[in-house]
């Protein structure tokens, strides 16, 4: 195991709080369907960054900011959020209010991300403001619609089921933050990922509380354990 | 930048709610707390109901995110929303904080069922709320324009006057604490109409999305004054009944 994984599994997969009810349920999915994930996932980043440091030129920070920029931030966030915080029903609110609280910081946070990857595009000289990007198909493009379909599906699913995402997805994102941090010395790009680092990593131990607070029975753990066999079966993330 | 071609317009907007929010139900509420008649029990059924009303921004503002599509604005207007849903709901969890730390009531779950933290469908809350929902149909800039420069210039005006009023001190901090972020909903939205609003159409949509919210948000004040206050409320219908066909 890669010590960046390990290190993450420490500190923040394996420390479970007491009486926590759902920890075993959160504990048995990542045994037997996350870490292979998160595993292949920090492989695929430190070879992709090492790629790109061995390219000889800068044309992958480009790619990764304008990437980052389609796949965060203002223009994709916003949306899938908004569908967020209507996962609640009103009925339902005085037990998932929690829910539409973290989804109303984590839209703010998505969307100074997107500002990090265009102060990169902007820094770099590939970009002169932000407003240019409006007609940039690559900044506004990404490869997996279905993941933020599901996103906006949440609604109609059940309010826990975002927990699945939150969990395995941004653990993804934090090994990736750690995998830039390890391996580049670029200060933008370094920027770019480490003013994101605690951000990330609240929105993943969003999805561990939610997993360890609220899925409790088997009715709660099931739209969890569906999404995230879509997530790695359908979509195929980090598979 | 005096090109701005909404500059104008922003202006008129603003001009109205100032004058509008000079005159709101909550006089009396405020009256109250200079004479000293607002105690425990008045600042309960006014922080509860506040907090009911801010827990109903996340359907409001929920509804208004999912209609915002790539390059429908700039990018700028668009942080300035994320901003204002983190800020809103900043407020619901500064209303239930109160009332948690003033022991009014013990548990987050109490809060919904209690009569002054319970939302109820037949109620002017509810029909401010609706009102603001319905704004979802609407571009993003005329329902900022009716929010911002609508509503949010009535409710900064009375929360000053109010917090002027109180000798609480804890208490006043709840209305001063969100003075900042309400002056800047308010500069947000100046800046939105200035730079989004363009055609005499949209100009024309703004006024009346900026009168219905201020409009919808009196009668909610007028139905929290009278709870307040301990008073009946009296509910009159604010329109002609309509026809309505779907």
């Amino acid at each position: 195991m890669h010590p960046l994984l390990e290190q993450f599994l420490e500190k923040w997969v394996w420390p479970t709080a007491p009486g926590a009810r759902g920890a075993a349920f959160r504990l048995r999915i990542t045994e037997e369907k996350c870490l292979k994930g998160w595993e292949i996932a920090l492989q695929r980043s430190l070879a992709e960054i090492e790629k790109g440091l061995a390219s000889g030129n800068d044309d992958w920070q480009r790619r990764v900011a304008l990437g980052g920029y389609a796949g965060e931030g203002v223009q994709m966030s916003i949306k899938q959020m908004s569908a967020q915080l209507l996962s609640v029903d009103l009925t339902e609110q005085e037990h998932y209010i929690d829910l539409q609280r973290m989804r109303a910081r984590q839209v703010w946070d998505e969307c100074k991300h997107s500002k990090l990857h265009a102060e990169v595009l902007m820094a770099k000289g590939w970009i002169k403001d932000e407003r240019e990007l409006l007609h940039n198909a690559a900044a506004h493009t990404q490869p997996l619609p279905a993941y933020f379909g599901l996103s906006m599906m949440f609604p109609h699913i059940h309010p826990l089921a975002r927990a699945a995402q939150h969990y395995f997805v941004e653990a993804i994102a934090c090994l990736g933050i750690a995998a830039y941090i390890h391996l580049v010395d670029d200060p933008m790009v370094r920027h770019e990922h480490l003013s994101q680092r605690d951000e990330e990593l609240m929105h993943f131990m969003e999805g561990k509380y939610k997993i360890d607070t609220y899925c409790t029975t088997l009715e709660n753990q099931k739209p969890v354990e569906d999404t995230l066999d879509f997530l790695l079966h359908r979509l195929r993330v980090s598979l | 930048m005096a090109e701005l071609p909404g500059k104008a317009l922003a202006q008129e907007l603003m001009q109205q709610s100032r004058t509008e929010s000079r005159t709101t139900p909550m006089a009396t509420v405020i009256q109250a707390a200079r004479e000293g008649k607002f105690c425990a029990e008045e600042s309960f059924r006014l922080i509860g109901q506040l907090w009911t009303l801010e827990r109903l921004f996340y359907y409001i503002y929920g509804g208004w995110g999912q209609g915002l599509e790539i390059g429908d604005f700039p990018p700028s207007v668009k942080y300035l929303f994320s901003r204002q849903i983190m800020d809103e709901s900043t407020h619901e969890m500064l209303y239930l904080d109160t009332l948690l730390r003033r022991r009014w009531i013990k548990t987050q779950k109490e809060a919904f069922s209690h009569p002054y933290g319970q939302f109820r469908l037949d109620s002017a809350l509810a029909y401010y709320a609706f009102s603001l929902r319905n704004l979802a149909t609407y571009p993003h800039s005329v329902r900022i324009a009716a929010l911002n420069l609508g509503a949010k210039i009535v409710e900064l005006t009375w929360m000053e006057g109010l917090a002027e009023a109180l000798t609480d001190t804890d208490l006043q901090g709840v209305f001063t604490s969100q003075f900042v972020e309400n002056r800047s909903h308010i500069s947000m939205g100046r800046r939105i109409v200035e730079e989004c609003i363009r055609t005499p159409f949209e100009a024309d949509l703004c006024r009346w999305a900026c009168g219905v919210a201020r409009r919808d948000y009196g009668i909610f004040l007028c139905e929290l004054s009278d709870m307040v206050l301990g008073r009946e409320t009296i509910v009159e219908a604010q329109a002609a009944p309509l026809r309505v066909h779907d």
